[in-house]
């Protein structure tokens, strides 16, 4: 593992990735070679507590100067993005990086993000990153996760929904009204009453 | 023993009959006096005690050290009576339960790890709550909709989206919310922001808040076992999950901006608010904000340590500076808020009020000028307010908008550049990327 690390800082493993519009509510797509930057790459091992917080302040010093320009956030941010699911990446280095995108995650990164839905261990950390960014593919993806991921999970994403305030869910959400697990049931509840009901035509 | 009430839950309804009972009972206890006793003088109140039937019935939520010291103030008040204590750290709790007992001359007081139990109760009237700033808003919110009045700790909320709630929360449930912010209850504060509000420095041009300089922590923190009768989890609540150690819990919590803004938000709550209060810009905001920190390279605390933040109000947003004014808010300068005007400058802090020219602050303030709220008692000021249904001095309102001026600052540092901002709106101007910063997921079924 520790070779793949050196690998990538060595060689900065330049991945071109262009990003393909998966179906209609994914945002137009924007070809962008994705340079994964050493201080990304540094960061992947990170403990928390242990470590110095430096491969962590390194990070938020490199999304404060791309979020001056639009290509750099997208560009930073698909970086974050694609270190997330490198194997070696650690726990803690998965917090600091949804922590970073939730300032700069853009449209085009949920699909890949969400994906940490589908675990305990990480769903919270997906949802810090991804509930603020405005567009429908946030709550498309949610609501995939709320009907396939963990029901550990299912509290915490509607309560996404919730705050988002998504007319969509509320059909989807209303079926766990009085689930059996009273966080689902009492999460699904509030969100009921919170979101906008759809106009009768 | 801790206690999970069955009670049903108390409802809006029930909490205002109480209500109506707690003044009814003011009035008829007064009403006793003319007439001949055939109870104790004690059980009436008219010894110098407050009747049983007409004390307020509190309960606590967050017992820590602010929480213990508010609560050691609240129990000389004998027009408050304590019923019950939730807080995740048993020690808390059970130093608060036997303080209460110990007033009480009983050991009835009721404890609970969870304050959503304590909210099932239908006997309280009123909570006094100090916890994290990351668990302000839930347990208040909570509170407000099942008609309990609040004497909550500052600053009010983590993000301006959840200041809001919280505000909207007691404006659409009407129930009583002081702030702890009681430098608004000391004389020389309000006569300093009498002096400004009637333009006796004339026009203003400047304000300059002076906070403290946040702490940096040297590494490492290692994970540590969370010691025993600490509910960690529930802790750490709407938090992001981290790791134990002692330096991020407790009065640590607020240099960390997973749970608070640092020293910023701490003594914004204070000096912000007296900046607000002699400017009259309490239901407003700045035009912008534009600020420069200096954040810790290492180590869990993370909130800035140096920071200057400037920012704008338009012509007109303070009834004493029609030309518009700056405000300035760093840790550069000295604790308190000073105020530049045209004729004269005003300096107020803890237990000091000067100004130039040095007489200026000597004068008398008149009846046809416009007076501030008055109380020298914060604690009194909650009691009197709950029983008469008037607004405190240091309403949600107010706290809200002082806190979101340094919501604002650290969104601007953590941006890196000035953020335009519609105080009308409470949101950015055409900037979704510091919309963002409004709020934040919070983790697992926490929610508000």
């Amino acid at each position: 593992m520790r070779t793949f690390s050196n690998l990538l800082k060595s060689t900065w493993c330049i991945l071109a990735i262009a990003i393909l519009s998966g179906c209609a509510t994914t945002p137009t797509p924007e070809p962008i070679e994705v340079v994964v930057r050493p201080e990304i790459v540094a960061l992947q091992s990170y403990a928390l507590g242990i470590d110095s917080r430096e491969s962590a302040t390194a990070i938020e010093d490199q999304v404060r100067e791309a979020m001056k320009s639009s290509r750099e956030s997208k560009r930073i941010a698909a970086e974050l993005t694609q270190v997330l699911f490198l194997p070696e990446t650690t726990i803690d280095a998965k917090r600091v990086i949804c922590q970073q995108l939730w300032l700069v995650g853009q449209p085009e990164n949920v699909r890949s993000i969400a994906k940490l839905l589908n675990h305990t261990e990480t769903a919270d950390m997906a949802r810090y990153a991804i509930e603020r960014i405005d567009h429908e593919v946030v709550d498309n993806q949610l609501l995939y996760y709320l009907k396939k991921g963990p029901d550990s999970a299912k509290p915490g994403i509607i309560n996404s929904l919730a705050i988002r305030g998504s007319e969509s869910a509320l059909e989807h959400i209303q079926g766990y009204v009085g689930h059996q697990d009273a966080a689902i049931s009492n999460a699904a509840l509030a969100a009921v009453a919170r979101l906008p009901k759809k106009e009768k035509t | 023993m801790d206690k999970k009430s069955d009670s049903q839950k108390k409802t809006n309804q029930q909490s205002i009959s109480r209500r109506q009972f707690l003044t009814r009972t003011t009035v008829a206890t007064a009403g006793a006096v003319a007439f001949p006793m055939i109870v104790p003088a004690s059980a009436l109140g008219l010894d110098g005690t407050v009747a049983p039937s007409n004390r307020i019935n509190m309960g606590c939520i967050g017992v820590g050290s602010q929480g213990t010291g508010n609560l050691g103030g609240f129990l000389n008040n004998p027009n408050m009576h304590f019923l019950a204590v939730a807080d995740v750290e048993r020690p808390h709790r059970n130093r608060a339960k036997k303080m209460i007992d110990q007033r009480n001359e009983n050991t009835d007081c009721d404890t609970y790890n969870d304050f959503r139990d304590l909210l099932e109760r239908d006997d309280l009237d009123a909570l006094s709550i100090a916890v994290p700033d990351h668990w302000h808003s839930i347990p208040a919110i909570q509170a407000a909709n099942k008609g309990l009045d609040m004497y909550a700790e500052k600053p009010l909320a983590l993000t301006i989206a959840e200041g809001r709630a919280m505000v909207d929360a007691v404006q659409e449930n009407k129930v009583v919310w002081q702030t702890g912010s009681w430098q608004r209850s000391q004389s020389h504060f309000r006569h300093a922001c009498e002096l400004v509000r009637n333009g006796y420095i004339g026009e203003v041009h400047k304000v300059e808040v002076g906070l403290p300089t946040g702490n940096p922590l040297k590494e490492p923190t290692p994970p540590a076992e969370v010691p025993d009768g600490f509910d960690y989890d529930f802790w750490l609540g709407p938090a992001p999950w981290a790791p134990y150690t002692k330096l991020r819990c407790h009065w640590n919590f607020r240099w960390i901006l997973d749970y608070s803004g640092g020293q910023l938000t701490d003594w914004a709550a204070h000096h912000c608010d007296i900046f607000n209060w002699g400017m009259g810009t309490e239901a407003t905001g700045p035009l912008n904000a534009e600020g420069t920190g200096n954040f810790p390279r290492e180590g869990i605390w993370d909130a800035a340590m140096d920071y200057m933040i400037k920012y704008n109000y338009a012509p007109g947003a303070s009834p004493v500076a029609p030309k518009g004014f700056e405000l300035h808010v760093s840790n550069s300068f000295g604790m308190g808020a000073r105020f530049y005007g045209s004729e004269g400058e005003i300096y107020v802090k803890r237990g000091k009020l000067v100004s130039k020219p040095g007489k200026l602050k000597d004068i008398e303030i008149k009846d046809s000028d416009t007076r501030l709220y008055k109380s020298t008692n914060h604690g009194q000021n909650f009691v009197d307010c709950v029983r008469s249904r008037e607004k405190c001095i240091a309403p949600i309102e107010a706290a809200h908008h002082a806190i979101a001026i340094a919501h604002l600052g650290n969104i601007s540092m953590r941006l890196g550049r000035k953020v335009q901002w519609d105080a009308k709106k409470e949101e950015f101007v055409n900037d979704p990327q510091a919309d963002r910063m409004l709020k934040r997921a919070m983790r697992g079924e926490w929610h508000i």
